[in-house]
């Protein structure tokens, strides 16, 4: 065995080290993603669907609404088509700025509609409510500014109660 | 580019200094074995490949598969922990945003209707609204996150098991869908 022999063999070895730790690094990385991925954009849409609910129920209902209150849900509706759902940056982006446009929308719309009870449907009740679902504030959560953030858990935050 | 950096967040967990591949020699080599039932000990598992060498080899050739096969399984390792890490966030996301969608849109139902004293508090409508609100607190005790991403509902690679619908989901719509056809009815009679 000659000097290039010893150094073929070091490479060789180093390389079926290096592809397996690929592979198991793929394996465990991987679902360490997926994971935070659902975490993440579970807590961040439940708002969205917070406000689907209020119109479908507000359709239900059949309530009569001001023409201010009618072209207000009429431009969060046409906004709520334009929300995407997956993680390409520039629709992360994008779907950031129409859920700002929203909310805006949603501030004014609570107080066009009567029949509403302002003091338990509002926006900042509904961002209270998406915060206590998304486990980001305590079990008895009463919206005193503990809020850390869409993306506050890492993860593995939760899972001392079986997550994962 | 994604929404947050998940490689920000983990280190691996192993030390450098550890002989992760073992010491031992044994029959044969095994590369690329799968160990993929139990991932969570990836870096604590003593049958590692490389730990094994053919037992023709010398203590010389041994000593050599072991440190670089090593040097190798770290890089390895490190290598494609990025790149890994963003592929399952992005396969993730989505599957979270629905649930996180439907999951809002019952409490958005459940809120608004709780809200409606003007819609339903005519005549004897009181219990409705009762039950809504009675709704309302058992969906918010049993849809929270840690509840809806339990792993008793997921496979080993994250999805949900056998169902394109979460069952959490499935149960408190069926609940929800009783209490919306009350409320159609009352709204015809009103």
């Amino acid at each position: 065995m000659d000097f290039d022999d010893v150094l073929n063999l070091e490479e060789q070895f180093y390389q079926d080290g290096f592809a397996y730790g690929q592979a198991q690094s793929a394996l465990t990385s991987f679902k360490e993603g997926k994971e935070y991925g659902l975490q993440t954009a579970f807590q961040k849409y439940l708002l969205v669907g917070q406000i689907q609910g209020l119109f479908d129920i507000l359709e239900l209902t059949h309530i009569e609404l001001s023409t201010q209150a009618a072209n207000n849900i009429k431009q969060i509706k046409e906004f709520l088509t334009q929300i995407t759902y997956d993680n390409d940056y520039g629709n992360v982006i994008n779907t950031e700025k129409i859920i700002t446009k929203i909310r805006n929308k949603m501030r004014v719309l609570v107080n066009l509609i009567p029949e509403l009870d302002k003091k338990s449907c509002n926006l900042s009740n509904m961002d209270e409510l998406s915060r206590f679902i998304g486990g980001l504030e305590g079990e008895n959560g009463n919206g005193n500014g503990k809020n850390s953030g869409t993306t506050g858990t890492g993860i593995g935050a939760l899972t001392d109660d079986g997550m994962w | 580019m994604t929404t947050s950096n998940p490689t920000a967040e983990h280190k691996p967990d192993f030390d450098d200094n550890d002989d992760i591949w073992g010491s031992s020699s044994s029959e044969n080599d095994e590369p690329y074995k799968q160990q993929t039932k139990n991932t969570s000990n990836l870096y604590s598992q003593e049958d590692y490949y490389g730990s094994q060498s053919h037992p023709t080899d010398s203590p010389t050739i041994q000593a050599l598969r072991r440190q670089h096969s090593k040097q190798g399984y770290l890089a390895g390792l490190s290598s494609h922990k990025e790149e890994s890490l963003q592929l399952g966030f992005d396969e993730g996301y989505p599957m979270g945003a629905k649930l996180g969608l439907d999951i809002g849109k019952i409490l958005g139902q459940l809120s608004a209707l709780s809200s409606m004293n003007v819609s339903l508090n005519s005549g004897d409508n009181d219990h409705l609204k009762e039950k809504i609100k009675e709704l309302l607190e058992e969906v918010k005790r049993e849809c929270g996150i840690k509840k809806v991403l339990n792993s008793k509902y997921f496979d080993e690679k994250l999805n949900l098991k056998e169902t394109d619908t979460h069952p959490v989901v499935q149960k408190w719509s069926k609940e929800l869908e009783l209490i919306l056809e009350e409320v159609k009815s009352i709204k015809q009679k009103i």
